[in-house]
């Protein structure tokens, strides 16, 4: 015989199969107590605090109670116990209200036993996933303290990002400060994998940027590829198991100039102007890998100025069929002017899709003339 | 669903990518990992990209950690075969030509390999590391594919021949 613990509540008007039921699952190890009135349930419930209770249906008891007892204890599992004439109530019941239901007698009580496990065990299995989805959002929510505020004035530009985690929380960030000479630093970066492993070193990452910021606040002279020099070496020591591909940019408002470095970030991100619009530079190994110097381009740019950088999770929601038709698509999107967050967002349906397999992230960075 | 595949031919240990292959949550590669340079007829790595239609970050990541480590232990760069236009794409954007030798087509004869691209080792040698590794990858299509196995299998295999080695060893 199966040995079980937890408490049992049985809501029953006493007849012999019932009786021969409490027996047995007391001699398998279960706290019973019972209830031989459906209205008193609730407060029952309220003083014992049972793990499951067994609804008799052989009695004919006041059903609504049921509803009851599920919108107010909507954790506690319900099994049914049913005979011939109660088929029926059962199949409407494990609609809302039931768990599972057993329709045997005296001689089964093994049966019963092993549905009592079974919803005991997913009632705990179900407890412990509630569980670890709080920490979860509990982690989300650091995450996304840890993001700039959207959209942000800095500098003479707009800056607006949106993140999509493919889990709860995400590998992809994103992040811009304005130093006190008046540059804009901002990243987009992807950790390799996602869910709460991605999420932690992209927190690290938050962490250093703020260091990043502080150290080079007055070096005018450091370039974006210096920038990613710092944060690969601060890095290496890590021995992180993921790398993180980076596309970092510092935009000068006053010299209408864009310099900045790839870390292997793919796509490329984009840029355009009243008049054309263009992919960035990628290459550039992946940080946190191996000593490695990075590169920098610089570029001069209009009054008027969009920059869209995604990161390589979008390429998983795109229907077309190869990568290069991807990056057509998305440069095609970036020309025909939707150059804002939320018309991205809507062109790619990020907001409609239910599942994504990969994080995705977008940066924008607007300056109208 | 993808899959990692392995063969060891003259001292080239050969790892091939099949399909789409994710290894988020998979420590294989990482095992095949560690395991380079222990092996004392192990002389070179190729990677088969050619049948592979899609590669994530992590194996990627992965990827750039066995160049270095061969780099290490071996003194070569790992080669990369690789002719898919998408794969080449990323390996580009990853900075790849930096650590592999990587080879977007395949040369069927010896006279091809004069148009390759230099690379910081010297050229003769770089020459006969690709032509190792394209001699490698055509005996084994001769042979069939009955000489690749799984990489799972291939490490478990590794590992519990030198648990007999150890043994054997230990009872000397």
């Amino acid at each position: 015989m199966s040995v079980g613990s937890g408490a049992i509540l049985v809501v029953s008007e006493a007849n012999s199969t019932e009786t021969a039921i409490v027996s047995s699952l007391e001699n398998s190890g279960y706290l019973i107590d019972v209830v031989t009135a459906a209205d008193r349930c609730l407060s029952i419930i309220k003083v014992k605090k049972p793990d499951l209770i067994i609804w008799s249906l052989l009695s004919r008891p006041d059903i609504s109670v049921l509803g009851c007892i599920k919108s107010k204890y909507k954790n506690l599992p319900v099994i049914l116990h049913a005979d011939k004439d109660s088929m029926a109530q059962v199949v409407t019941l494990l609609n809302h209200d039931a768990d599972d239901y057993f329709a045997g007698g005296e001689s089964d009580s093994e049966l019963l036993n092993q549905i009592v496990l079974r919803t005991l065990d997913n009632a705990r299995k179900k407890e412990k996933m509630r569980i670890l989805e709080q920490d979860q959002l509990a982690g989300l929510r650091v995450q996304q303290g840890l993001l700039p505020a959207t959209p942000a004035t800095l500098g003479g530009f707009e800056f607006a990002h949106f993140v999509r985690p493919s889990l709860i929380m995400s590998g992809d960030s994103v992040n811009y400060v304005q130093l006190g000479d008046g540059r804009v630093i901002f990243y987009l970066a992807d950790v390799s994998g996602h869910g709460a492993s991605g999420a932690i070193v992209s927190a690290i990452m938050s962490g250093l940027f703020q260091r990043l910021v502080r150290k080079f606040q007055h070096e005018t002279t450091a370039t974006s590829a210096d920038m990613l020099d710092w944060i690969n070496v601060e890095l290496l020591p890590l021995n992180l198991e993921q790398h993180i591909t980076m596309f970092l940019g510092i935009l000068n408002g006053a010299q209408n100039a864009l310099q900045y470095s790839n870390a292997a970030h793919f796509p490329a991100g984009i840029v355009s102007n009243d008049e054309s619009t263009l992919f960035l530079e990628l290459g550039g190994l992946p940080l946190g890998v191996c000593d490695t110097e990075y590169g920098y381009h610089d570029i001069s740019i209009d009054k008027s100025f969009n920059l869209v950088v995604f990161s390589d999770g979008v390429l998983e929601i795109m229907s077309e069929e190869s990568i290069k038709g991807k990056e057509m698509q998305l440069h095609l999107l970036v020309q025909s002017g939707n150059t804002d967050i939320d018309t991205l967002v809507d062109h790619l349906g990020l907001d409609e899709i239910s599942e994504v397999p990969d994080d995705v992230a977008l940066l924008t960075v607007v300056r109208k003339s | 669903m993808g899959k990692i595949l392995f063969a060891k031919q003259g001292g080239v240990h050969v790892l091939k990518f099949v399909g789409d292959v994710r290894v988020t949550f998979s420590p294989t590669l990482s095992d095949f990992l560690a395991g380079i340079g222990n092996s004392k007829d192990q002389k070179s790595i190729v990677i088969d990209l050619t049948e592979t239609l899609n590669i994530d970050s992590t194996s990627l990541g992965l990827l750039v950690k066995i160049s270095l480590r061969s780099q290490e232990t071996l003194g070569v760069k790992p080669t990369i075969v690789s002719t898919n236009e998408d794969i080449n794409r990323i390996l580009h954007s990853m900075g790849f030509e930096k650590v592999f030798v990587i080879l977007d087509r395949t040369i069927t004869k010896c006279e091809d390999l004069s148009a390759l691209p230099t690379q910081s080792v010297s050229e003769s040698a770089l020459r006969e590391q690709v032509l190792q590794a394209h001699k490698t990858l055509m005996e084994l299509n001769e042979k069939n594919r009955a000489c690749f196995c799984d990489l799972v299998e291939a490490l478990e295999k590794e590992q519990s021949e030198d648990s007999h080695n150890s043994t054997v060893r230990k009872a000397g």
